[in-house]
């Protein structure tokens, strides 16, 4: 039993040593070719469909995202659309437009006493994001 | 050239750079074309083979999901291709048990080994190969050449892990007995 499997162990270690010698064959030049003609013919033969830019699901958070940049940069002066409010001299009983306008004041006070870095700062990461995603979709195309 | 190299190009070939995948070609097809020619033993065939394994592993490259390097995932296409392939033709083997007769007496197999050049050798190798099982050299090549592992050489053949070692066992047993072959004739030449 031990002596089988010492002639195993020599079998096993001849190989190896006569493996070390090996190499492995050419492949004529026309295999690559060959087979990037057929990739090509495949790729070339699918219907290409363009993802859009803009899928439905990103739509709504770029959307969202634009109001609230442009809402940002309005509340940057709020008081020019209470001023704007108060110059349309809505008269209505259904909506207290004094309540409204208070609110917005004090908003747009609390906005206002923030450094327009932080501003600038969320503008410029949202920026960088849209951009970011825009090219990584451009480069998917 | 590591898997994840391979990974970044399978990912650009999704990604629609079908040119990425002429790169993927150039790595491994010497290895393929060598797997497949030890199935089918025929150059031309093995040819045929390996064009067909790498056009159906890069249309089933959505499937490839990275789990086992992309090398061994190609080499089971080889495997199960060339393997088709042998199973529409009939083959003429030659039996070693019929071989073994025509022996002459036992000689010393190491020193005769080392008597011969390297090229020799590599030849001698060659063609012993050639003289073994289909799934037998396949294996052989991919545990003593490539260092592969039982493990990957299951995933490379859809083989169960006994089966392997099965194999193996009798692949190095006849490997053994074609290189006595072939130099006994190699030394009787030299004569």
């Amino acid at each position: 039993m031990k002596k089988e499997a010492n002639s195993q162990k020599d079998t096993d270690q001849i190989i190896r040593d006569i493996f070390n010698d090996f190499e492995y064959e050419q492949a004529p030049p026309s295999i690559k070719s060959s087979a990037m003609n057929k990739v090509f013919n495949e790729w070339t033969n699918n219907a290409i469909n363009y993802k859009p830019i803009i899928n439905k699901s990103n739509r709504w958070w770029i959307l969202g995202s634009f109001s609230a940049m442009l809402a940002l940069s309005f509340l940057v002066d709020a008081s020019v659309i209470i001023n704007y409010w108060q110059n349309l001299m809505a008269d209505s009983d259904l909506v207290d437009f004094k309540l409204l306008n208070q609110q917005m004041g004090s908003i747009s006070l609390a906005f206002k006493s923030m450094p327009s870095v932080v501003y600038f700062t969320c503008i410029g990461i949202a920026a960088l994001l849209l951009i970011d995603r825009f090219f990584s979709r451009l480069a998917n195309i | 050239m590591d898997n994840s190299s391979d990974i970044k190009q399978i990912k650009l070939v999704k990604a629609g750079d079908v040119g990425a995948y002429s790169q993927l070609i150039d790595k491994y097809q010497h290895m393929s074309f060598t797997l497949a020619n030890s199935i089918v033993k025929n150059k031309q065939e093995a040819e045929e083979v390996c064009q067909d394994a790498i056009f159906k592993a890069y249309k089933a490259l959505d499937s490839f999901k990275g789990n086992a390097d992309f090398s061994t995932w190609l080499y089971r296409i080889v495997y199960n291709t060339a393997i088709s392939k042998l199973r529409s033709r009939k083959t003429e083997t030659v039996s070693l048990d019929e071989q073994k007769e025509s022996l002459g007496t036992p000689f010393d197999f190491n020193e005769n080994l080392n008597r011969l050049e390297q090229q020799e050798r590599k030849i001698i190798l060659k063609r012993a190969l050639k003289l073994l099982k289909e799934e037998d050299a396949f294996i052989m090549i991919l545990y003593y050449y490539q260092e592969r592992s039982i493990e990957e050489i299951v995933t490379s053949t859809g083989l169960s892990k006994s089966n392997i070692k099965i194999k193996l066992h009798r692949g190095r047993k006849q490997l053994k007995q074609a290189l006595e072959q072939l130099l006994s004739k190699e030394i009787e030449s030299f004569i």
